[in-house]
């Protein structure tokens, strides 16, 4: 087994690439952007500010997540870097494993990093705001919020990993990448609009709910509002089942990926 | 017993003519050979299939058909590859990691144990030429530099087998030096080299045996000496009169050699030098290719 | 260098046209218009932007509502049909983000105002005021509802209903105790503002408050009793007495009661109920004059 260098060759490359430590100066420039939205609504700022700068934190780990496993796993292949590695006694399942380890731990540090950022950012904003009724920041539960949308960044790159070795082209690779993450978000609002109406034909009802129960559901890690109203209460059950539907799927991914890229020609 | 043994690979290829239209391509037409514990030069043109047949050897793609069996297993058992080096036609690795980063990687692979490491790095980088240098990121080596460290990396663990994908190719003379010193090197120490090249000079000075292969297919597999002599035109004979300042060059073929110096010695020649005339590899394998051109 | 220059020279030139153009550009809606969003396209075109969309759309509807730059600083004019369009957006906004407090009492404690003389449109207020009190926990929200019922469409008894509601939650100011038991007594329902008080009084703990209560506890049996009376005495002469020292006369009741506030017990002629003049408020020096 030869998983652990692979994992840690590819964490030393995509902590020096320059995407990630861009992505973080983004997170901050995305920060003062929630601010200044914050800043024009009446009532309560902070909610705003914590809303906006969570979807940006969301977001950003979703995009590095999608970025930095398609690219990494293409340029291995197209810069010929897989000829060295798999040259030696690395078995191309290995291969693969490491790689994905590799990026988990990359996204792990990235959101770590942006929870960091985020966190500060809200607590310095909610200290600014002056409200007749205190909005009340719960760092802990920002810390839920960070977890759940690690696992989201985990999720996104073992399906990044399987993307990249599944086409030849990476711009392909990163588009079918996106498009995959925002259908996994409007899964369940579209399950609910469409199985709600009456205008929609059986067949049509059908196949939305085979792709409902078959497609990556992201919007299961979509967890911000817990962080934001403190009257929303997430039963542990709900941790729970996210969290077995996560590994499940994501072992089913690195299945299909260690397949394809067993049979694939380099 | 051959250290590597190739066995009547064959490999085709779909190139698209349009949507639905696949041409069928032979890249490899049942190629065969051997490499003992010697330096074997793979020759050929562009898109002869040296590449292919390398990458068939090392399982990164599989042939149609035939065999490939590394220290008497197939290539495609893991453990094979813990005895072999590899480095591909310019090579690459991330610019952003150091020269020192990849060799911990290899170390880590082959599982050389850290108070080892020092002294093993040491001895390779001196080998290239590039102590001082290996805590740099490679995004400030130059090409050759990046070369000669992945080359080196290759050395790491003491393979029994390298495989060099026109590892001169890039290089200065300094840097061609090293790599042939080393190649050598290993042979001394009872290793099998086996490298594809198409800088013939270097090939017919270092090898012991080489193939060339055109168009998917071996024409030739000998030692070098045997295709010297195989391929003999003659000799030419530098001479002068005794007393003379006078140079005179003559040319004999293989079967008039003999009688040629008898009657120059009748003569009162002098001999300068006998060099014999004979068609460089070069020369060989460009007369192959013309063969196949007329073929076509 | 040169080049740099000709470079500036040409951006210069190319200023007049783009001044030209953006004089004759032709202008769409001076007037931001009220858009009617739809829950649907919002949610299918923001995936993954839920709560920052409904913010969004509060902003959107702050600005149209201010008397800011965008409306010339005066305060704009709507429509039935825009305020409405108003309404339904902060419905939209509710449904993406349902614990988002502010758009609700943006339209409790500014919108209701400014349509009270429709009575459907405060009605669609309340009712969404009522959803949103289901997720947020929130006093002012029946508070709003209650003041709807109450201020708008005077329904004094509904209005008491939200008012207790909202008397019992958490935050909600003292003096909401005290108000909802008056409202129900004001309204003739005596025996709903003696219970009211009676459970409030249980509940709570704070000293003044409890004291206030049990002051209005004694006013409010008062009160009783002498309706009580004078039902007896309807029933028994059939009219209204013309005063309550009537009620003492014919030997219905030994005396009037004393009135806990300071005021006077009368009779209000129209109902033939008994009221009080304090109003179930303290009397300072001055009898009150409502």
């Amino acid at each position: 087994m030869n998983v652990l260098p692979v994992a840690r060759l590819t964490f030393k490359e995509l902590l020096k690439e320059k995407s990630f430590i861009g992505l973080l100066t983004g997170e901050v420039f995305l920060l003062f952007i929630s601010k200044l939205i914050s800043n024009v609504v009446a009532g309560d700022t902070v909610k705003v500010a914590m809303d906006f700068s969570l979807t940006f934190f969301f977001f950003t780990v979703a995009l590095y997540s999608i970025f930095s496993s398609i690219g990494s796993t293409f340029r291995d292949i197209s810069d010929k870097v897989i000829y060295l590695i798999l040259s030696k006694p690395i078995r191309r399942e290995d291969y693969v494993l490491g790689k994905f380890l590799g990026i988990v731990l990359a996204v792990g540090l990235f959101t770590f990093l942006s929870f960091f950022l985020v966190t500060s950012g809200i607590l310095i904003m909610s200290s600014l705001a002056h409200l007749y009724v205190p909005h009340i920041v719960i760092v802990e539960r920002i810390v839920v919020v960070s977890i759940f949308i690690f696992f989201m960044g985990v999720f996104l790159s073992a399906f990044g990993v399987l993307l990249a070795v599944f086409f030849t082209s990476q711009i392909l690779a990163i588009f079918s990448g996106i498009f995959l993450f925002l259908v996994g978000l409007e899964l369940s609002p579209v399950k609910e609009i469409v199985t709600s109406s009456k205008y929609v034909s059986p067949l049509n009802k059908l196949i939305v709910q085979v792709v409902y129960y078959l497609f990556p559901n992201f919007s299961l890690f979509d967890i911000k509002d817990y962080a934001v109203h403190l009257a929303i209460h997430i039963p542990l059950t709900y941790f729970f089942l996210v969290f077995v539907y996560f590994i499940l799927y994501v072992a089913a991914v690195l299945a299909v990926s260690t397949f394809i890229f067993d049979r694939r020609e380099l | 017993m051959g250290v590597l043994q190739v066995n009547n690979i064959k490999k085709r290829f779909f190139r698209k003519r349009s949507l639905l239209k696949k041409q069928e391509v032979w890249a490899l037409k049942g190629v065969s050979f051997d490499v003992r514990k010697e330096i074997f030069g793979f020759i050929g043109p562009n898109g002869a299939g040296k590449t292919t047949t390398i990458k068939i050897i090392l399982n990164f793609i599989r042939p149609d058909s035939g065999k490939v069996s590394i220290l008497g297993k197939s290539n495609r058992e893991i453990s094979v590859k813990k005895h072999i080096g590899f480095l591909p036609e310019r090579p690459y690795i991330y610019n952003s990691i150091t020269g020192k980063e990849y060799l911990d990687f290899c170390a880590d692979v082959y599982g050389i144990p850290y108070y080892e490491r020092k002294k093993v790095f040491l001895t390779l980088l001196e080998l290239v030429d590039l102590i001082g240098v290996e805590e740099q990121p490679i995004s400030s080596y130059s090409k050759g530099m990046v070369q000669r460290l992945l080359f080196a990396a290759t050395l790491i663990n003491d393979p029994e087998l390298l495989i060099l994908d026109e590892p001169m190719s890039g290089l200065d003379p300094v840097g061609r030096n090293i790599i042939a010193s080393a190649m050598k090197d290993l042979k001394r120490r009872g290793k099998a080299v086996f490298y594809s090249s198409h800088i013939i000079q270097d090939v017919e000075r270092l090898s012991d045996r080489v193939a060339i292969i055109v168009d998917g297919e071996i024409k030739l597999l000998d030692t070098i000496t045997n295709i010297v002599q195989k391929f003999l035109k003659g000799y030419v004979l530098t001479v002068r009169k005794v007393g003379s300042n006078n140079i005179e060059v003559f040319k004999t073929t293989p079967g008039d050699f003999w009688p040629f110096l008898e009657k120059l010695r009748s003569e009162g020649y002098e001999i300068i030098s006998i060099e014999p005339e004979r068609l460089s590899l070069e020369e060989i394998l460009v007369s192959y290719i013309q063969k196949k051109r007329r073929a076509d | 260098m040169k080049r740099l220059f000709a470079a500036f020279l040409l951006v210069v030139l190319a200023v007049p046209f783009m001044v030209e153009a953006d004089k004759i550009k032709p202008c769409f809606n001076k007037v931001m218009p009220v858009l009617p969003y739809s829950y649907k396209q919002v949610t299918l075109s923001s995936p993954g932007f839920r709560s920052p969309v409904a913010d969004l759309l509060f902003i959107n509807l702050c600005y149209l509502t201010g008397n800011d730059v965008f409306n010339n600083w005066k305060e704009r004019k709507f429509t039935k049909e825009e305020w409405s369009r108003l309404i339904d957006n902060v419905s939209v906004i509710e449904r993406l983000d349902p614990y988002y407090f502010d758009p609700l009492y943006y339209l409790g404690a500014y919108v209701s105002w400014k349509v009270y003389k429709n009575k459907r449109l405060l009605l669609k207020i309340n009712s969404l005021l009522i959803k949103g009190s289901r997720y947020i926990k929130d006093w002012r929200l029946p508070f709003l509802v209650g003041f709807n019922y109450f201020y708008f469409l005077n329904d004094k008894i509904r209005g008491a209903k939200y008012l207790e509601e909202a008397s019992g939650m958490k935050g909600a100011p003292s003096y909401l105790k005290l108000l909802v038991p008056r409202l129900y007594a004001e309204s003739g329902k005596i025996d709903f503002a003696i219970a009211v008080t009676y459970e409030e009084l249980n509940k709570t703990k704070e000293k003044p408050v409890k004291e206030e209560l049990e002051r209005r506890l004694r006013a409010l049996l008062a009160i009783k009793r002498l309706n009580e009376a004078l039902s007896v005495y309807r029933r028994r002469y059939g009219r209204c007495p013309s005063n309550l020292q009537e009620l003492v006369r014919v030997g219905m009741l030994r005396s009037i009661p004393k009135e806990p506030y300071g005021g006077r017990f009368f009779i209000r002629k129209g109902t033939c109920t008994v009221w009080t003049t304090s109003d179930l408020r303290p009397v300072k020096s001055t009898p009150s004059s409502r």
